[in-house]
């Protein structure tokens, strides 16, 4: 019975995401064959003037651009199904590799910088929602609406005027120094250049995660069972221990999974001004050089990205709560 | 200030603090609109000074003014913005009624919901000036696009919440027609939500026109926007001109906050009793 | 008992007040005063009911005793405990430990801690787990009941789990706040019995109701609340005939209970017994309701109303007859079986034959509607009926949450006597209100149902006020055939 909700549970999931691809694959599809950017001239660029128009015609050919709509979505989507996401314009290589290694470099960036805005996050938050009406619950909810309302680009600009420019401590740009080779890269070089991105990433990160646990937390104190709790002479952060930290870390948590979106748009941000070679800077780049390959396998990624992130949360208050786990998977 | 603060009651700091905000947006929007393009001239013996009385916010590697570049900037966010956020608000209200109407509806509005919330927002964007060409007509088309899946589930959930009202049902029993219900228990009630929603909706469209523009996928490299300003300080990081990213970037900021500042004011005078308090 | 008086009491409030700076719509700050001068005093081993209709303020007095009150409130007057002022230094020192509570909502459990562990945070010493499972056992309580969430109990043994928490504290005072809210005879025996039980053991109760019946059955001496002001305070004995030992408010309330003089016997004349079912009439044929493929509420139910019969169902709380009644007036889909008004089926056009008064007025009114707009509505803005009703023409530029519960109740019973409705059903349209209200009410609804031949189906847990008001009763354990 247990496994069979389980089993039905899990189809169901499966089912939605399939859709959802096939969804998101023909919207994107329709957005970039209405793209009035010449793919061919943006891949040439600079020496179009030096190409032919029979030459041109031939690497239209080639890339079977002549071909109507309909028939290369169908192209494009028979490969798909065979795990071929085609091959980049711009790096000309393919496209499934390029976004295996250009998320690993994202990953090592977005996860240091969710683990860190979650936990510091939840920290502040905890304390602003303790304390509600004074001045320390004032300075972090001031805090946290103004890092709502800063760009995060332009924080990451302020970072490197700081700590690269000004005080020279961290490298200006790029995963690894110019000139060496990948391989001879130190663990601790790695770090010094993930560093500054990183803390952009996790400052930004930080409101939205401190917001909601500090406004949680003062709806959960006053809740019924707090104020019960209360009368039966349980205070400060025994009561914090007891009954508030267990009714709060969840809905952080899941809401932090499900913030996987903003967390890759932040990325893009931050890759773009730390000249990091994430998944964030290809995906500007191959908008920017109409790579279309490239562009539209990144969409489909992040997709699946961002929906294993809420199927992580969904999947959280399933098994973690009680009232959901004993009532209907 | 204490003394101040405590003689005015909330209502009084609430409608103050509104009427601040609106007061500022205003006259951001017609110094911007004041400055010629003369003040945007290239003066190259000026150039590259640091803020100084003449330059408040200094000049930039041509001698322009960075602060009337700044300002005409904010205007241009802020009518993009505009535009953007009252696009989005009227699909959200089209959307969020129709899904009211009956559950096949409902059903496929969450989906679409679903769908365009499960695409990062800033890939949308992407996306979508890629398939527009960029310019303004693709970041306003782009923002109003994307900013409406989460207005439209709030106010899918108001609609709901309403439809299962005692009292609709009651209005029902009593004979009223749908449209009629719609005239005077359903829009009344939507009404403020939609319009706390658009005000609320502001900033994130002006953040998300700097990101896209800095990027390089939104205005025109012609208009001083304050993407295109960031992003051409970036050229000049590495020589200490601070200036030219700082004060644009904190003049943005402090736009985007009175917005926030002024949605969440109105929200508590129309309704006191939402989330946050204080 | 004597001796008991002349000791110090274990509480004791003076010219106690409380208010609360409040913000409506708008932000209009008002000050809301919510408790006026109250004096009272609590005795070791005496049981003192607080009596009062909902939203009188009694709730407040106990979050004010224990020291638990929002920030936004500001209270005025002496509270003392075994002599020492209760300063909020005492309070937070001795509460849970001295006083504690029983509270009013079965939220009050943390949901996602088990009922055991909750047992046994308020234990200090000894063998925790022995002490929880024994006071489980003296509640009535199964020991499984200990390794079970919150959720997963049903409300009487939530409330059972509740007094545990309150016998193990070994506090000298326990303040009960409306702990028996629509319970059957059964469950509410029983708490009666916890409670009495508290006092014997020498401990000082404060019990907290708005239902003067229950307070009779447990208290020493009971205190009448009526908007936030001490009517008066008197020994439970005092509480017979028709109340000559009280003062003129408490008498009123006394009178006005169903099982007292109620409406003067005003109204005998009763109609007589359904003489020709196939004549007019709301006929209910064989009507059958479940949750989603789990067990029938009800099934094949049959019933049937004659114009101008006052019809009575007896039942408890969420045995479904609350969804019957929807069902009945069209609000819910049956899964099978018919509701004939007058031989006809349902038509979805115009007004519904068929009107249900609703337990909550608050939530059967827009809240963003002038109570004039409500009713203009239902077309009933210049009807005799709103005099008889009792409602005063300077409400109707009032918004509902301006209005107690007992005025906006009188409201959602004059739009429900439209001159086109032919049936009424009224689900436990009284339970939240005073006596005094229910009296008043009632009598209006069966004046109105007698001269205009309007059949009532009336549903309540009160089997007191059934026996006064209808015609004929029916049990509607008896008609749900499961």
């Amino acid at each position: 019975m247990h496994y069979q909700r389980i089993a039905l549970y899990i189809f169901k999931k499966i089912g939605k995401l399939i859709t959802l691809l096939v969804a998101v694959s023909i919207l994107s599809f329709t957005l970039i064959s209405l793209s009035p950017i010449d793919p061919v001239r943006s891949y040439i660029g600079a020496d179009m003037t030096r190409v032919g128009p029979e030459q041109r015609e031939n690497i239209a050919e080639y890339w079977g651009l002549n071909e109507s709509k309909v028939q290369k979505f169908l192209n494009w989507g028979s490969h798909l199904l065979q795990g071929d996401l085609g091959t980049s314009l711009l790096y000309r290589s393919p496209v499934t590799a390029i976004i295996a290694e250009r998320f690993l470099a994202s990953l090592a960036l977005m996860g240091l910088a969710w683990v860190f805005s979650g936990l510091f996050g939840f920290l502040i938050g905890s304390i602003a929602g303790m304390k509600e009406g004074t001045w320390i619950d004032r300075i972090i909810k001031g805090y946290c609406y103004t890092l709502a309302s800063t760009p995060a680009f332009w924080l990451g600009l302020l970072l490197v005027m700081i700590f690269s420019v000004s005080l020279g401590w961290f490298p200006i740009g790029l995963g690894t120094p110019a000139g060496v080779l990948a391989g001879d890269v130190s663990l601790l070089e790695r770090l010094r250049h993930l560093f500054l991105p990183t803390l952009t990433l996790s400052i930004v990160g930080v409101a939205n995660v401190a917001l909601h646990t500090r406004q949680k937390l003062i709806e959960v104190l006053n809740s019924d069972y707090i104020r019960y709790a209360n009368a039966k002479g349980e205070h400060g952060f025994k009561l914090f221990l007891r009954h508030g930290i267990k009714n709060i870390a969840l809905p952080a948590i899941s809401l932090h999974f499900a913030s996987f979106g903003e967390l890759f748009g932040g990325a893009v941000l931050t890759e773009q001004v730390f000249s990091y070679p994430g998944l964030g800077q290809a995906v500007v780049q191959a908008g920017l050089g109409g790579d279309i390959p490239l562009l539209l396998g990144i969409v489909l990624f992040m997709t699946i990205f961002v929906f294993i992130g809420n199927l992580i949360a969904d999947i959280l208050y399933k098994v973690i709560d009680p009232r959901i786990r004993k009532g209907d998977f | 200030m204490k003394g101040i603060t405590k003689k005015f009651n909330l209502r009084q700091r609430t409608i103050a603090k509104i009427i601040l905000a609106i007061l500022f947006l205003i006259a951001i929007i017609v110094s911007g609109l004041l400055i010629g393009n003369d003040k945007l001239s290239i003066q190259l013996d000026l150039k590259n000074s640091a803020p100084s009385l003449a330059h408040l916010f200094g000049t930039d590697w041509l001698g322009r003014d960075m602060l009337a570049r700044t300002l005409k900037g904010l205007t241009i966010s802020l009518g993009v913005g505009l535009l953007a956020a009252i696009l989005s608000s009227l699909i959200a209200l089209a959307f969020s009624l129709l899904a009211s109407w009956n559950k096949t509806m409902d059903a496929m509005i969450t989906w679409l919901i679903d769908m365009f919330l499960s695409v990062p927002h800033l890939v949308l964007l992407i996306l979508i000036s890629f398939a527009v060409g960029g310019g303004f007509t693709g970041v306003v088309i782009g923002l109003s696009l994307t900013h409406w899946p989460s207005l439209t589930r709030l106010l899918r959930g108001e609609v709901l919440q309403i439809k299962s009202a005692e009292y609709v049902g009651i209005s029902r029993r009593l004979g009223k027609s749908r449209w009629w219900i719609a005239r005077h228990h359903l829009i009344p009630h939507l009404l403020p939500q939609l319009f706390v929603g658009m005000v609320l909706l502001f900033p994130h469209a002006i953040l998300h026109e700097a990101a896209i523009t800095f990027l390089g996928f939104g205005l025109s490299t012609e208009q001083p926007a304050i993407g295109i300003i960031l992003s051409e300080s970036m050229r000049y990081l590495s020589t200490g001109m601070w200036w030219l990213a700082f004060f644009p970037g904190l003049s943005l900021l402090i736009m985007v906050g009175i917005f926030d500042i002024l949605g969440k004011n109105i929200r508590k005078l129309i309704d006191p009793f939402h989330g946050q308090k204080g | 008992m004597k001796k008991m008086r002349n000791s110090n009491p274990l509480l004791e409030v003076k010219d106690f007040s409380l208010s609360f700076r409040q913000y409506k719509k708008g932000l209009h700050e008002t000050k809301l005063q919510v408790v006026r001068n109250l004096n009272m005093r609590i005795h070791a081993g005496e049981i003192v009911a607080v009596v009062g209709a909902s939203g009188s303020g009694k709730s407040l007095l106990a979050n004010a005793i224990l020291g638990i009150l929002p920030n936004h409130s500001i209270q005025h007057g002496t509270l003392n405990y075994k002599g020492i002022p209760l300063t909020s230094e005492k309070q937070k020192q001795i509460r849970g430990k001295e006083i504690s509570l029983i509270p009013q909502s079965v939220n009050a459990l943390d949901p996602l801690m088990k009922t055991a562990k909750q047992v046994q945070t308020v234990i200090r010493e000894g063998n925790k787990q022995e002490i929880q499972k024994n006071i489980f056992r003296k509640v009535g309580l199964p020991i499984e009941a200990g390794k079970k969430y919150p959720f997963e109990l049903s409300g009487g043994m939530a409330r059972r789990v509740l007094a545990a928490t309150a016998m193990v504290s070994d506090a000298e005072l326990i303040i009960a706040d409306e702990p028996t809210p629509g319970l059957d005879p059964k469950a509410l025996n029983e708490t009666v019995a916890v409670v009495k039980q508290l006092a014997t053991d020498g401990k000082g109760v404060m019990f907290i109701t708005h239902d003067i019946d229950t307070a009779l059955k447990v208290a020493d001496k009971v205190v009448v609340f009526n908007k936030g002001e001490t009517v008066e305070i008197t020994e439970a004995a005092n509480f017979y005939g028709h109340g000559e030992k009280l003062n003129h408010f408490t008498k009123a309330l006394w009178n006005a209970l169903p099982q007292n003089d109620f409406w003067d016997d005003a109204i005998t004349k009763r109609v007589r017994a359904n003489t020709n079912p196939s004549a007019e009439g709301l006929k209910v044929d064989g009507i059958s309701y479940r949750y989603q493929k789990g067990a029938y509420l009800f099934k094949n139910l049959h019933l049937f109303v004659n114009p101008g019969e006052v019809l009575g169902i007896h039942g408890y709380s969420g045995s479904g007859k609350t969804t019957m009644a929807q069902i009945i007036a069209g609000y819910r889909e049956a899964e099978n079986g018919n509701v004939l008004v007058n031989g006809k089926s349902r038509k979805y056009s115009g007004i519904n034959p068929v009107q249900l008064i609703w337990q909550h007025p608050e939530k059967a009114i827009n809240p963003r509607w002038q109570m004039k707009k409500v009713l203009a509505e239902c077309g009933m803005l210049d009807s005799d009926l709103l005099e008889d009703l009792g409602i005063k023409p300077e409400w109707f530029t009032r918004y509902p949450s301006e209005l107690s519960g007992g005025e906006l109740q009188r409201f959602c019973v004059a739009r429900a006597l439209h001159p086109d409705v032919k049936y009424i059903i009224a689900d436990e349209i009284t339970t939240m209100l005073d006596a005094i209200t229910q009296a008043k009410l009632w009598k209006t609804i069966v004046n109105h149902a007698r001269n205009r031949n309007v059949g009532v189906l009336v549903i309540s847990h009160d089997g007191k006020l059934l026996k006064k008001v209808c015609d004929t009763q029916i049990d509607f354990g008896d008609i749900v055939n499961v």
